[in-house]
């Protein structure tokens, strides 16, 4: 399956992740799932790109499943069952190559391989149920958590014991009562040191981690008894696109601290909201199985998309666009900064530079994954959406290096090159 | 100035090229008697057209017999809907999964028989508590109770775990005078709960069959629940009644979805002959509107809604229909 096939994958409750390729004029959709073979338990509850070009979807399920799709392959890589807490998978990240899950319960991991080396945190020290988790753009080790009646509180990997910021709730109203907190998404901005979140009380904050103020420095008040379910960093730093369980898709600006823009065209709840950091594309997945596609800057809706089941999650590429110009920055783009990937078989045997990153980078002794060869899942390989039923066939796994053979020829070049 | 309608210059067009739909409102005169004049001509025209068109058709039907072509529909508001996306396809695997993995699942694997607590306000008025009294009849294995001034979340988590499989809550707006106006149906234990306008009740005792009930568990017939939507809400309603009919009562509760309205209708059938079917309609009756349903128990302030009615964004055409 050619790489740039589909631009916006999505996560469906039934537990399906579909591929969706948008173009200016039409819109195919894909199943990667035996339809056959569904199971409550494999809902889809948080998805996250697998490596910075890319090429792998992280799936999260609940329960505590994590699964990575690979896109170029076309198949899902690798399955594994965690259990750290309980309830589903509520976020992914990665970091440094080891995967982060967040479970409901509130502990958040960082799994490596090493038991020892294994990082666990305890985000839900207050509160009913953690609702998110999101990883910083600028520090892979940072993370923020969000919960009901847990209210932001930022997380360093390196240092587990406390958090690094945890924000305090506004003043009490004009009644003297508290005001009550539920965290249902979060997002970091451009600067990665202000910190938006929205409430399912109908407020969208934004705090300044680094200001010292553990107060939010602006609270918007969206609409009235909207219950704000997801939230989104735009192209434009001080405009945050959020989305309420109403169906209500509005533009806030933090700046200005009110809205700016409501989206027209959902008619259920707004599960995920994606925005293109660059462009000006967002793509929202809602409960009335719809996926739609705006342009905010000219205020349109350029896609709507039915896609039969419950959604909840949903991810954009970086090269998404509908103009062809700008597909064409973007594979230029591409060609240049691309580094040679690690699964591919031939061009690593050629090139000593990539050896080297193998190594240094890689979580694992190489010992280690050859064991893990067998315990590896087999793969579903899925083309389209009629299916016949999935038999387990010979998993094709990325050629891993053989570092004695390795060694050897590395010698040999190198007197080579010498002589 | 022509009278209601969009002024064109110029004479009637006689050729077909305007759109098929629009009426020739091309007569644009000042004076309005000759304005009438004019407008009356055409009518007459258009009249004899189509008497002849008509005739014609006819003529062909006879000669050809068999061969004929269709009888032309008239066009009407269903005929002229605007086709929904998410109509259900029967042979869709994805629907069929999803319908076995969401809330009803159970229900239609046999697995829970339905269990219903029915409850109105907190003062309900002599016209609600007989209509309950009624619905009690109507859906087996029901039970009404007094709400007792307790809320909604409340109600919906105590019955959930003393094994209540459904909740009904009659909802009337004293005000106004009029009896119920509103039906919250929330299924348990975290199922969706749907928000509908109750209206156009009529009562069994009004239509003095009340005594003619039996206490058969019912058949159920849905109709024209086409879309995903309506689909999910068909299946919600059907939950409300046992799985298992006892055809020997024969009694048939029909659900009939036009135009997004539910008509609720309570009849007992006697076949006379192969062809021919009587029906004698018991009560009650009613109408129903789905206003909203919403993913989970009932939770208008933090929870999520799967479908709201959003009157000034959905229904700007009048050929579009939800259900």
């Amino acid at each position: 399956m050619p790489r740039h096939c589909h631009n916006v994958y999505v996560g469906a409750e039934t537990g399906v992740l579909k591929g969706i390729n948008v173009t200016e004029g039409e819109v195919q959709t894909s199943n990667f799932h035996n339809l056959t073979a569904l199971e409550r338990e494999n809902e889809i509850c948080s998805m996250c790109w697998g490596d910075d070009e890319q090429r792998q979807v992280l799936l999260g399920l609940r329960s505590q499943q994590v699964k990575v799709y690979d896109t170029v392959q076309g198949t899902f890589t690798m399955s594994r069952q965690l259990s750290s807490g309980s309830g589903p998978v509520i976020g992914l990240a990665k970091h440094q190559g080891a995967v982060i899950t967040a479970v409901e319960s509130g502990i958040v991991t960082l799994w490596r391989y090493a038991e020892s080396e294994r990082v666990s945190v305890n985000a839900l020290t207050t509160g009913e149920k953690l609702c998110r988790m999101r990883q910083s753009p600028a520090d892979s080790a940072v993370l923020a958590t969000g919960g009901q009646e847990n209210d932001l509180q930022l997380w360093d990997l390196a240092r587990p014991e406390h958090p690094v910021f945890r924000a305090k709730n506004v003043r009490p109203d004009m009644l003297d009562l508290r005001v009550p907190v539920w965290v249902s998404d979060i997002t970091f901005l451009e600067d990665a040191r202000r910190v938006a979140t929205c409430h399912r009380h109908s407020v969208v904050r934004l705090y300044d981690t680094a200001s010292g103020q553990r107060r939010p420095v602006m609270s918007v008040t969206v609409g009235e008894d909207e219950p704000l379910t997801c939230l989104s960093r735009t192209h434009r730093d001080h405009q945050v696109l959020v989305g309420s369980g109403r169906g209500r898709l509005e533009l806030c600006d933090i700046r200005m601290g009110r809205t700016v823009l409501a989206l027209k065209g959902v008619a259920g709840g707004v599960r995920e909201v994606y925005c293109h950091p660059e462009r000006s594309y967002a793509a929202s997945v809602s409960l009335d199985r719809f996926l739609l596609l705006h342009d905010l800057d000219t205020k349109k809706l350029l896609h709507k998309v039915y896609l039969k089941s419950r959604l909840n999650c949903v991810l954009m590429r970086r090269n998404f666009s509908l103009n062809p110009e700008d597909a064409e920055e973007d594979e230029v783009e591409d060609a240049a900064v691309q580094p040679a990937p690690a699964s591919t078989g031939p061009e690593l045997e050629d090139e000593e530079d990539d050896l080297q990153i193998v190594e240094e980078f890689l979580d694992v002794p190489p010992e280690e994954t050859k064991k893990k060869k067998k315990r590896k899942l087999p793969k579903l390989k899925i083309s389209g959406e009629d299916v016949a039923d999935a038999s387990p066939k010979k998993p094709k796994l990325p050629k891993l290096v053989d570092m004695s053979k390795k060694k050897k020829k590395k010698k040999v070049k190198a007197g080579e090159s010498k002589g | 100035m022509a009278p209601r309608s969009k002024p064109k210059p110029g004479e009637p067009s006689s050729s077909d090229a305007a759109a098929p739909l629009l009426p020739e409102r091309c007569i644009d005169h000042k004076n309005k008697n000759i304005r009438k004049e004019k407008w009356r001509e055409l009518r007459l025209q258009k009249n004899k057209e189509k008497r002849e068109a008509r005739k014609k058709r006819q003529k062909v039907r006879e000669e050809l017999g068999k061969d004929a072509p269709p009888v032309l529909q008239p066009h009407t508001i269903e005929t002229l809907r605007i086709p929904d996306v998410t109509t259900v396809q029967p042979d869709d695997l994805e629907t069929q999964q999803a319908d076995r993995l969401d809330e009803f699942g159970g229900y239609f694997g046999r697995e829970a028989a339905p269990r219903v607590l029915l409850t109105a306000g907190d003062f309900p008025s002599p016209k609600t508590r007989d209509f309950m009294k009624e619905l009690a009849l109507v859906i087996p294995n029901t039970e009404v109770r007094l709400r007792n001034f307790s809320s909604v979340k409340k109600t919906a988590r105590v019955a959930a775990a003393k094994g209540y499989t459904d909740l009904i809550f009659i909802n009337e707006d004293k005000s106004k005078k009029v009896m119920a106006n509103g039906l919250l149906h929330v299924h348990l234990p975290d199922g969706p709960s749907a928000l509908y306008r109750l209206s156009n009740v009529k009562l069994s005792a009004e239509m003095r069959r009340i005594k003619e009930f039996t206490h058969h568990r019912p058949e159920v017939v849905l109709n024209n629940f086409t879309t995903m939507l309506g689909h999910r809400v068909g299946r919600m309603l059907a939950s409300l009644f046992h799985f298992d009919p006892e055809f020997k009562g024969r009694r048939v509760m029909t659900l009939h979805n036009q135009r997004d309205y539910i008509f609720f209708r309570h009849h007992r059938y006697e076949f006379k002959n192969e062809k021919k079917c009587a029906l004698r309609e018991l009560g009650p009756r009613f109408t129903l509107k789905l206003r909203s349903l919403q993913k989970g128990t009932f939770d208008s302030k933090t929870g999520e809604y799967e479908w709201i009615r959003k009157r000034h964004e959905m229904e700007d055409s009048r050929r579009k229909f939800h259900l």
